[in-house]
């Protein structure tokens, strides 16, 4: 009788055991059966627009067969680590996912990206402004990723302050720096713009803005120059200024720095971007009617004007997809179909990348009340022209913000020269890239 | 003779069929990932040429590696000031309620309990407002007084506003210890001390600080443990102040970096193994010199 008591009691112990283990396969059995025949195929798309369940709507109507299934999945740097989470892990990446630019060239070394280039009609690329479609197809038989939106570099100033203090658009970094100097002395707890030190996007906008190309990949050999004359330039202007307290050195995207633009201490975003307009429509909605745009000031008064790029998207679609034909078939209809694309520029507010909506009258000749009703869109459509075709992302670009980031932090709390700041992030730079069992050429 | 054996089996054998729902969690949650970690430390998966197993090379470099004894440093010296600090504070605040010097004895508890109950991230959020140069309550307050702008996010005050954030998060969850520690003294030891004409400082330094200095040690090992692997707190002010905290301020900051920025998975992996081994050598050594002293 105890005998079998005990015998019971084991039983009944391995029997809570069990069920804490069996639960784990059952749910995995459920997955599979959703996948039998005829059922539309499923594909998982991940990004950060809001509301771009609308467009996943249209889509699933007007395409029965596929079956698009949105999760977002936090924005930028969130989502990243959860893509790279799952691509180290060899499961659970989404068919197609949303990526910036500057990442493309790090998850395509990643192996993370699938090449679409014959999953998607031979004119698509045509469709598309130039530089933009370059940063997504390096050459004519690979395809990463479909463009979605850009950022053009422009000027943004309050125009209300810039009349008060007789300051001139400035169509020089020369000129800039001048009138930064005046205006502070002027108005001591305000700037003309702020150096956001935190965001390498920003600051990678700009070195790609200087005509510089510090990175070039062949294979598995990069070139890196990160202390090129143009580079230094730029390095030597905004520590300058920085180091005598003309312009601010904080943190972008933070409740100070919305504050400064909204309250005036900053009299213009420099840098901003061709999505900036409506971003600081929605930041600044009580100063509405005292800004203007303006292009980018040049490093040089004379010969071709010279822009760079900060932020955009693209939809990739990832090396794990099991359905890569129709997940490449929802990127293409995503940011080519007239309708998806439309609404993207006019109520999600990215600005377009296809060159027929860019230039299109109805989108171009929008003249803007919160910018003193400027056509604003024709002029980024002008800065997009001039963007750098030959600038690259590095295949490890996260690293190099980091680095950078970290080095133009000191730089601006006065512990190195912003020279040597660029100096360091060069030698870490290579440093790692060797580690990478990368061939560096400097 | 075989049944005696058979039953001595499963004698041995009935506990751990007990144990198995926890042990299955425990081996799946806790011994699988750190086995996963530390045969990641022992390879080096590079963006060009795969994977390579490089012993303990990893390690190696992670105990030379000045970006994790900078993050090191700054949890040493934080811990040195702030941990004394917090569980003075928690014991005061223990003894007060113990010896029902207070008004209200559960408001207080729940009181200065009340902090612990909000997320690590939504207090660090809070405390960065607070904290702000230009919007924050603090300063406008310090410039109405005529006292400039106090720099709680420079390089110079960081730490302590970090260890302020932390204090006021860790504070009540301490007392709660201590202050349960203290309830199971004997009421006629005090008694006694009270009838001898103890007065109540000398009764709580005689005999309440005493009693409870096993719980004291516990309060101080949990705070050492969670200052070596202070994340949120930094991670968060890294967004206002990045110029500040840099990629490696704190050890896990650093090692959140580098798996996450420079996809050193490897490394990091190491890195967190180095963390462990010092946060297991700082533990052991104060549970050793408190041993020594009793």
């Amino acid at each position: 009788m105890r005998f079998r008591s005990v015998r019971r009691l084991v039983t009944a112990a391995l029997v809570v055991a069990g069920v804490c283990v069996a639960t784990v396969p059952s749910f995995a059995l459920g997955g599979q059966r959703a996948k039998t025949a005829q059922a539309p195929v499923q594909i998982t798309f991940w990004s950060w627009v809001p509301n771009i369940q609308n467009q996943v709507n249209q889509f699933n109507a007007s395409h029965p067969d596929i079956q698009v299934n949105y999760v977002n999945a936090g924005q930028g740097e969130a989502e990243y680590q959860k893509l790279t989470t799952a691509l180290q892990a060899g499961s659970g990446a989404p068919d197609v996912v949303q990526i910036e630019y500057q990442y493309i060239p790090q998850y395509v070394q990643l192996k993370g990206l699938a090449n679409i280039a014959k999953d998607i009609p031979a004119n698509t690329g045509k469709q598309f402004v130039g530089w933009v479609w370059k940063q997504v197809s390096p050459n004519k038989k690979t395809v990463w990723a479909i463009p979605q939106d850009s950022g053009p570099l422009g000027m943004l100033y309050r125009t209300d302050i810039f009349k008060q203090n007789g300051l001139a658009v400035p169509k020089t970094w020369a000129q800039f720096a001048t009138e930064a100097i005046s205006f502070h002395k002027a108005n001591p707890s305000d700037y003309l713009a702020d150096f956001p030190i935190n965001d390498g996007g920003a600051l990678f906008g700009m070195i790609w803005q200087t005509g510089a190309t510090p990175f070039t990949v062949k294979g598995t050999t990069v070139t890196i120059n990160l202390t090129s004359p143009p580079i230094m330039k730029w390095a030597n202007f905004w520590g300058n200024l920085i180091g005598a307290g003309d312009i601010a050195a904080q943190p972008d995207f933070e409740t100070a720095w919305y504050t400064a633009l909204t309250n005036g201490t900053y009299a213009s975003m420099t840098p901003a971007a061709a999505w900036a307009p409506v971003f600081l429509e929605g930041v600044a909605k009580s100063t509405s009617g005292s800004w203007g745009a303006a292009l980018t000031p040049q490093w040089s008064a004379k010969g071709a004007p010279i822009n760079g790029n900060w932020g955009g998207s693209t939809s990739a679609v990832t090396a794990q997809s099991k359905d890569p034909k129709q997940a490449a078939e929802f990127a293409d209809w995503l940011n080519t179909n007239s309708q998806s694309t439309s609404e993207f520029a006019n109520t999600q507010s990215l600005y377009p990348t296809l060159k027929s909506l860019a230039n299109s009258p109805s989108y171009a000749d929008q003249q803007i009340p919160f910018y003193g009703g400027q056509e604003v869109n024709k002029l980024f459509a002008k800065a997009s022209t001039e963007v750098n075709t030959k600038f690259v992302f590095s295949p490890f670009q996260s690293e190099v913000y980091t680095v950078l980031q970290d080095e133009l932090g000191k730089a601006s709390l006065g512990q190195e020269t912003f020279a040597q700041a660029m100096k360091n992030t060069q030698a870490q730079i290579v440093t790692y890239a060797k580690q990478q069992g990368f061939t560096v050429k400097t | 003779m075989w049944h005696t054996r058979r039953r001595a089996l499963q004698r041995t054998l009935v506990p751990f069929a007990f144990l198995a729902p926890f042990l299955v969690l425990f081996a799946f949650f806790l011994i699988t990932p750190l086995v996963y970690a530390l045969r990641m430390a022992l390879y080096n998966e590079r963006l060009v040429g795969g994977t390579v197993f490089v012993g303990l090379s990893n390690l190696e470099q992670a105990v030379q590696d000045p970006s994790f004894y900078t993050g090191l440093e700054h949890m040493a010296l934080l811990g040195v000031v702030q941990i004394p600090i917090m569980i003075g504070i928690a014991l005061l605040f223990a003894l007060l309620l113990d010896a029902r010097a207070v008004w209200l004895p559960s408001l207080f508890r729940l009181g200065f309990f009340l902090p612990f109950a909000v997320p690590t991230v939504v207090a660090a959020l809070m405390w960065g407002d607070l904290y702000a140069p230009s919007f924050g309550p603090l300063a406008q307050i310090s410039r109405d007084l005529g006292l400039g702008t106090p720099g709680f996010l420079t390089s110079t005050w960081m730490l302590g506003s970090l260890g302020n954030i932390v204090t006021w998060e860790w504070t009540g969850y301490n007392m709660i210890i201590l202050y349960a520690a203290l309830k199971t003294i004997p009421p006629e030891i005090v008694e006694a001390a009270a009838v001898d004409g103890a007065t109540p400082l000398q009764t709580a330094l005689r005999i309440r600080i005493p009693f409870i200095a096993p719980a004291l040690v516990l309060t101080v090992v949990f705070s050492i443990i969670g200052t070596l692997q202070l994340f949120n707190e930094p991670q968060i002010m890294s967004v206002i102040a990045p110029q500040v905290i840099g990629t490696s301020y704190t050890p896990n900051v650093y090692v959140y970096n580098l798996a996450f920025s420079s996809h050193e998975f490897n490394y990091a992996a190491a890195v967190s193994f180095v963390l462990g081994g010092f946060v297991f050598l700082s533990s052991y050594v104060f549970i050793f010199l408190t041993r020594k002293q009793r």
